[in-house]
């Protein structure tokens, strides 16, 4: 566990730029991610957090800046090497398949083997082992499918699978969005155990509850630029809502007359 | 972290919680006992297609059984494996294909073309060694190429194989219009052997598709092309979010299908000791049935290579019970088949609609 104390962050993005044929979706983007911090990436639709995540987990590369992890700096330009640099994305629309039980959708595509064939016994293990260092204790079995589990159910695997590989960061996509109240609960409690735990969580999320109940660090994009990224016991709600909807707020935020062209 | 309690997991919209609410009655009995109740009792609402099969099958042989004599008999259930031994391994190879949410229209007209260029190639004279690998990689060959079609091309699967069924059919004609004998030693040998223990007997053939069927299972249950098999048919976006290989298993699945596809040609050529052109017809909705009855969801990510057996099995049942009858035409085997296929879709589509 880190310290608050200037960490030396674990992901460090300087001066990110992308764009999409004549668009430019990113401009000269900041962000510091620290491990045992959640790091909140707020903004409105269109701001570009996916694009940001997307080119952090190495789905499309970015055009221009530095992308620093772990103090050296990197070219991530495929979700496998993100992979093996600690680093796994919660997608938004829950990539769990329904028809197959916890353990095998936790394993997807990593199946511990023993030769060539499944160690079942070894994944059943390591995945109540990895459940239980979550404190996840909603589920009845690791051996019931998918399909029979409620919403905040898969998102509890869904992250449980991102967290098995001994990740460094994991990005989750608006994980409470289709939840229920109590759902919700269940959830930011986890997303607030893997900070404690360590890791470094980077949570993209449309609602200000969310943010504030479990964000160390809250990162505003404002038209494809970084609003700015601000100490969430610094703010308040009003002052992030302003930055999200206008790019600025009082002292925060950019500079008042070069409005955002992009 | 507050401990919440171990039911929690019900508070979902559980649709897998039906099958087992009847080993719940009335009164809840003490929790543990109650969990250990449904555990011993719980049947996962995938299997519940395959249990239908083995009713089915069951039916048929209780109705067969008393119906008619000597139905029961080792020389008839035996025979039931070895005559539909070809239609165990193209139902194989055909519910990979399904598991995918695929289909292969083609595996019919490339048992024809295997058996007709095998019979080519023993008229010339070539040795077996190279006639019986070359009728199995000719499948293999047409499904690397519906494969490749569809993975490539991006064309429907259920255009993709129409093509290659074209194709192969068109190429049977072209290498023999007419039906051509099979002398040589080797066939001879394989569709005459007999290994057997009192009654019960097995022929190459039979032996040849249980293996196939057994490394079938495992491929399917006990590797990681088998599990992204499943994932792909149950959502391709997710199996590529999770980053699965995606386009190596599907291309795979067609080369599987299509080699099974060969290996069946030459069990049909050893059964019939011909190549002929026209054999085959239809043969890949028999194998489409087979899988259907044996349980597997036609959208894909649900079934197993044995339920396909027993769907070949309860096909074969029909025919069987249909010659014991004596004055049936054979075209209520059709009749028979439709029915069951009806049924068994209508059983099918109850459970995707509970299940959602």
């Amino acid at each position: 566990m880190s310290e608050r104390s200037h960490p030396e962050a674990l992901l460090r993005l300087r001066g990110i730029s992308k764009s999409f044929g004549a668009v430019q979706v990113l401009a000269g983007v900041d962000l510091d991610v620290h491990a045992g911090q959640v790091t909140a990436l707020v903004g409105d639709n269109g701001a570009g957090k996916s694009t940001l995540i997307k080119g952090i987990a190495g789905i499309h590369a970015f055009d221009d800046g530095t992308y620093t992890f772990e103090g050296s700096e990197v070219h991530v330009t495929s979700p496998k090497q993100a992979n093996s640099l600690g680093i796994e994305v919660v997608y938004q629309d829950l990539a769990l398949c329904d028809n197959l039980d916890v353990v095998h959708n936790m394993f997807l595509g990593r199946e511990t083997r023993r030769r060539i064939t499944l160690d079942e016994t070894a994944m059943e293990r390591r995945a109540v082992e990895t459940l239980r260092g979550l404190s996840v204790r909603t589920l009845a079995s690791v051996r019931q499918t998918v399909s029979s589990l409620s919403g905040g159910q898969r998102q509890t695997v869904a992250i449980a699978r991102a967290v098995l590989w001994n990740s460094k960061l994991v990005i989750l996509d608006e994980p409470t969005a289709a939840l229920g109240v109590a759902q919700t609960e269940q959830v930011l409690k986890l997303v607030r155990r893997l900070a404690h735990n360590g890791l470094a969580v980077i949570l993209i999320s449309h609602n200000m509850n969310d943010v504030f109940e479990v964000a160390d660090s809250i990162a505003t994009l404002y038209l494809g630029r970084m609003a700015a990224q601000v100490d969430a016991r610094t703010v308040n709600r009003a002052r992030v809502v302003e930055l999200i909807t206008s790019g600025r707020s009082g002292a925060l935020g950019l500079a008042a007359p070069e409005e955002a062209q992009a | 972290m507050p401990t919440e309690p171990l039911t929690s997991a019900d508070a979902g919209p559980s649709a897998g919680e039906a099958p087992s609410a009847d080993a719940a009655p009335g009164d809840r009995p003490r929790p543990g006992a109650l969990l250990r109740l449904r555990a011993l009792l719980h049947l996962d609402q995938q299997y519940l297609p395959v249990v239908g099969s083995v009713v089915v099958l069951v039916l048929m042989l209780v109705v067969g059984g008393t119906r008619y004599d000597n139905f029961l008999s080792p020389l008839v259930l035996s025979n039931l494996l070895i005559d539909n031994s070809y239609m165990v391994v193209l139902a194989v190879g055909m519910t990979f294909v399904i598991l995918t949410g695929g289909i292969d229209l083609s595996v019919g007209a490339v048992v024809a073309l295997s058996g007709v260029l095998g019979a080519r190639m023993f008229e010339s004279g070539y040795p077996a060694a190279v006639c019986l690998p070359v009728m199995v990689l000719v499948g293999a060959l047409l499904g690397v190429l519906a494969g490749v079609m569809v993975l490539v091309v991006e064309v429907e699967p259920f255009i993709a194989t129409l093509a290659v069924m074209f194709l192969a059919r068109g190429l049977c004609y072209v290498i023999a219009p007419e039906s051509v004998p099979i002398r040589a030693d080797a066939i001879t040998t394989l569709g005459t052997s007999r290994f057997g223990a009192g009654e019960w007997v097995i022929t190459p053939s039979g032996i040849i598709a249980l293996v196939i069927l057994g490394s079938a299972f495992f491929l399917l249950h006990y590797t990681r092309f088998g599990r992204t098999v499943y994932a792909i048919g149950e959502d391709e976006g997710s199996a590529r979010l999770m980053g699965l290989p995606v386009t190596v298993t599907k291309l795979g699945v067609y080369v599987l299908s299509g080699t099974c596809a060969g290996v069946a040609g030459l069990l049909f050529a050893i059964s019939t000791r011909a190549g002929y052109s026209r054999n085959g017809i239809g043969m890949e909705t028999t194998a489409i049935a087979a899988v259907v009855i044996g349980g597997t969801i036609l959208t894909g990510g649900s079934g197993y290579v044995l339920g396909s057996l027993l769907g070949v099995l309860a096909l074969g049942l029909i025919q069987t019970m249909i010659t014991f009858e004596g004055t049936l035409s054979s075209w209520w085997t059709s009749i028979f088949i439709g029915t069951l296929l009806f049924l068994f879709v209508v059983l099918q589509r109850v459970i995707v609609l509970r299940r959602t």
